[in-house]
């Protein structure tokens, strides 16, 4: 979730525009990010037990947003810490980092990583929490592989480096119900245009680990270390064996974090088996339920792309086929992340 | 200021819904000369008499001394009695007519906290009355001869005595109220800098003058993102969603269907049409249903769906700008509210509505709606939020509180928050209500009703569907949360019969439905709004947290709210001079 991206909203006038984005209610969001424990904690574990690796290095952190990362980071050994973000939250950031007595190791730079000036030419590290909605929904990760191409040593590291996306197919019936038909019957009236419309929402929620029904299929592996913008348009395929007999309601998709430069590999996932993270998952509706027996398999492709009219919007289309007692089903449906 | 203790006079102990907390608040009446207490003021008097020898029943209706007479002799007495203490003489005191204190108002002020004997001295009256055998004659007329004419001059004597206390007592209270409109005059508002006066008259008159329109200056009009933030699907149904709202509304129309029998209705707002299609089930004949955003393509659909395009018709645009099918409307129907009720300003639109379309004797759906006003202390949410910045992983970031204590905050909090008594900001009569006069400056007076920690002030509203626009709402009991947050401290199998705040209010034999947003209510999407103080203090029982409430319109963005809240905190010990509390003042940006 980047808070940068929630400057789309119309400007009601240039002055109440600026009261907006340095009114507290703004940064509501860096405390929500801040009180998700797997996120920060798994960050600042990952930093603190790599002091051997960041001993007397100089690092970058891309979207700092608060601080808490480049204050780890000092906190870790780094000789320099140079923090860029565009929100005036880093006027925030630069006080916080004076208050807690590093600002002579943290530099706090504003503006676009395109656009703004380093006081070094290359970095050792780069770390940075990029991550949005469906991995990349709204993401920052274009961000960071500019700052990676431009700033990072040839044998640097990037903390994290590795992002998987899984796919697995959910019992939803109940929830199913509340969100979607809903619309069929609103205090006795029926609102099937708003039910089709919600039907093409992927929907941002925490599922139940028991609701899951089929074994989970990554379908999506990102090393920052290499990728390249355009391996963030893309059409995988998936393939999912049901794990009991049951109804299929939607297809859930999440993603888990590797910190693979540490001595011994942090990760965390935000799928349904794990703890809470306000990345919660993303669940994909499908229109008509899928009654499926033990080992039945659902295969298809699951395509993802930046919408041509708004980037920043994603989307997603997932085709299936599902072989099943009763015949062959396949369905093609388009989503729009937005 | 004298500072009555309206708290007390306002709440009815007949009332049977409350009779638990009856028992708690039997009143305390202090003996004029000595530390005994008495429950009634009868059985004080008496003691007055056989103890003290001061029969002040005889005195009062021997010198026929009025409502303020009373007063004034009771706390002249309580006066003496403090100056000179145990050589004060009660048995030689005695009263004429002509005495001067009698007509001297430093003696209206109570010389003793919380005085109740104040409030209940003339309940003696009726006793005395009732048992007088001799009956002289009504001026003007015969000596009664039958027994029956006896019996109806008694009658008409007791109920022009009744009168008479009645008018003393209203005359009483408006002078009080005049009395303290002239305190706060001086004490606030004469207190304050020439420009921080200028600014608060020109908040005052802000909306008589037309404001420069943002689209002549070349800008966006902000409102554009206002409708447009309404095109998404959440928000919809998130309001279906809320069953307080929603179902607040289809109850009304359903159990009010003669009224909507063949009726023309306007839906000012309509979203996805719900409120409309409520209408259109209940009879009406025809009903136009305006929205400004593009939810109305979608709202369509619904109306098509549900074959009620017969009678639904859709018209896109702002109510300020749009032509109606119709010359007329019988019914306006909106659901306008925004966080603390004026958030969003909507209800401009539908005032424009009444204006241009609504019959003169029409009916507004909702027809009232009340901003009230309570104090609140929620340790939780205070950790939760401000408090959290205090150590984050190891490190301060006080940095990140800024602007915190400048904008309410909008949350759930639950009933036992509550801890002072409640009150009315500010009454809408949206039949008669003029758009000047929702921007607004109210005083206010809270009493502490739960010792601890004041940390601001909460508000929230109630909406009311009346079946005609003169039916009025009944007034709040101004400590009808202390039972909720008692009951929620405290959960005990009585607190589950506790009425159900959205239960509609028989006035009259009409019923008038409702709805609350408070915290004693099931909880809806507006939540409730805080005004956190920067200053929060201990406070006790019975203390007073008075001042005044100014709320208008932002000038840049008329949908946003400027709210600054004046207030000193009193002590219960210290009424007598408030004006010696220190004054603090905190400003709020609703947007």
């Amino acid at each position: 979730m980047q808070p940068e991206n929630s400057t789309t909203a119309a400007d009601p006038s240039m002055s109440s525009k600026d009261y907006y984005f340095d009114s507290y209610a703004h940064f509501g969001i860096h405390e929500e990010m801040l009180k998700d424990e797997v996120r920060t904690l798994s960050y600042r574990d990952a930093i603190m037990q790599s002091k051997h690796l960041f001993r007397d290095k100089v690092v970058l952190d891309v979207g700092c947003g608060t601080g808490i990362l480049s204050m780890f980071a000092a906190q870790a050994g780094a000789k320099l810490v140079i923090g860029v973000d565009m929100s005036n939250i880093i006027d925030k950031a630069k006080r916080i980092v004076v208050d807690n007595q590093l600002s002579d190791k943290v530099v706090l730079l504003k503006g676009k990583m395109e656009e703004v000036e380093l006081p070094v030419d290359k970095v050792d590290i780069i770390i940075s929490e990029w991550m949005g909605y469906f991995l990349l929904y709204e993401s920052m990760l274009d961000t960071v592989l500019v700052a990676r191409d431009k700033y990072l040593k040839p044998d640097g590291l990037i903390f994290p480096d590795q992002a998987t996306m899984h796919i697995a197919a959910i019992e939803d019936g109940e929830y199913r119900r509340e969100k979607i038909d809903f619309w069929d019957d609103v205090y006795g009236f029926n609102m099937q245009a708003i039910k089709e419309v919600a039907l093409t929402e992927p929907l941002v929620d925490t599922v139940d680990a028991q609701a899951i029904n089929t074994t989970d299929c990554v379908f999506k592996k990102i090393d920052i270390l290499t990728v390249k913008k355009e391996d963030l348009t893309f059409t995988v395929p998936f393939e999912i064996t049901c794990t009991r007999r049951d109804y299929v309601h939607a297809l859930l998709v999440w993603f888990d974090i590797e910190f693979s430069a540490c001595h011994k590999p942090i990760r965390f996932t935000t799928g349904p088996r794990g703890k809470y993270t306000h990345w919660k998952q993303t669940v994909f509706y499908v229109p008509d339920e899928m009654a499926v027996d033990q080992d039945d398999v659902i295969s298809g492709t699951i395509t993802s792309k930046p919408n041509e009219k708004n980037p920043r919007d994603l989307d997603i289309s997932i085709a299936y086929e599902h072989d099943g007692q009763n015949g062959v089903t396949t369905a093609a449906l388009e989503y729009h992340m937005c | 200021m004298s500072l009555i203790s309206y708290t007390e006079s306002e709440f009815d102990p007949r009332d049977n819904t409350w009779d638990d907390w009856e028992d708690d608040e039997e009143p305390q009446l202090c003996c004029l000369f000595c530390t005994e207490v008495y429950s009634d003021a009868s059985s004080l008097f008496k003691h007055c008499k056989s103890a003290h020898g001061f029969d002040f029943v005889t005195v009062k209706t021997e010198h026929r001394l009025s409502f303020y007479q009373c007063v004034r002799l009771i706390n002249y007495i309580r006066t003496q009695v403090k100056a000179q203490g145990d050589s004060f003489d009660p048995a030689g005191f005695t009263v004429g007519p002509d005495d001067a204190y009698l007509e001297d108002d430093q003696y209206l002020r109570p010389v003793m906290e919380n005085d109740e004997l104040l409030m209940c001295f003339d309940d003696v009256e009726l006793e005395v009355l009732d048992n007088s055998t001799t009956v002289p004659g009504l001026e003007g007329y015969p000596e009664p001869t039958t027994e029956l004419e006896v019996a109806l001059m008694k009658r008409v004597q007791d109920l022009q005595f009744r009168l008479g206390q009645a008018q003393s007592a209203a005359s009483f209270i408006s002078s009080q109220f005049e009395h303290y409109k002239e305190q706060v005059k001086t004490h606030f508002y004469d207190a304050l800098d020439d420009e921080t006066r200028s600014i608060l008259s020109q908040a005052m008159s802000l909306s008589l003058r037309p404001r420069p329109s943002h689209a002549k200056l070349g800008q966006k009009d902000p409102s554009d993102y206002y409708f447009q933030s309404y095109a998404n699907n959440d928000i919809h149904e998130t309001m279906l969603k809320d069953t307080v709202r929603t179902e607040g509304y289809r109850d009304f129309i359903y159990d009010n269907k003669d009224l909507f029998k063949g009726k023309v209705v306007l839906d000012v707002g309509c979203g996805t049409g719900i409120l409309s299609m409520f209408a259109a089930r209940a009879g009406a004949e025809r009903v136009i249903a305006v929205d400004n955003s593009d939810i109305i393509d979608k709202t369509h659909q619904t109306i098509v769906e549900n074959r009620l395009d017969g009678v639904i018709t859709l018209v896109k645009g702002k109510i300020e700008e749009i032509e109606l099918p119709v010359p007329y409307v019988d019914i306006i129907i909106s659901e306008w509210m925004g966080y603390f009720l004026l958030f969003e300003a909507m209800l401009d639109s539908v005032l424009v509505a009444r204006d241009k379309w609504l019959v003169p004797d029409g009916l507004l759906c909702p027809s009232h709606t009340r901003i009230l006003l309570t104090g609140f202390q929620d340790d939780e949410l205070l950790n939760d939020t401000h408090n959290f910045w205090n150590n984050v992983y190891g490190f301060s970031m006080n940095a990140m509180k800024t602007g915190f204590y400048d904008e309410p905050l909008v949350d759930i909090v639950p009933a036992r928050a509550v801890n002072t008594t409640l009150q009315c900001l500010k009454n809408i009569d949206i039949s008669y209500v003029e758009k000047p006069s929702l921007d607004f400056i109210t005083p206010i007076q809270l009493t502490v009703t739960q010792s601890g920690t004041f940390h601001g002030f909460l508000g929230y509203f109630d909406t009311f569907f009346a079946r005609q626009a003169d039916d009025q709402p009944p007034e709040d009991d101004p400590k009808v949360l202390v039972l909720y947050a008692q009951a929620d401290q405290n959960p005990s199998p009585k607190s589950t019969t506790l009425p159900n705040p959205n239960t509609p209010s028989n006035v009259e034999g009409t019923l008038i439905h409702r709805f609350t947003t408070g915290p004693h209510g099931k909880p809806t999407h507006w939540k409730q709004t805080l005004f956190v103080l920067k200053e929060p203090f201990a406070v006790e029982k019975g203390d007073v947290i008075a001042g005044k409430f100014t709320c208008h319109k932002n000038k840049g963005n008329p949908r946003d709210l400027d709210i600054t809240i004046e207030y000193r905190h009193i002590p219960a010990g210290e009424s007598s001079n408030p004006s010696a509390q220190r004054l603090r003042s905190q400003t709020f940006y609703l947007h």
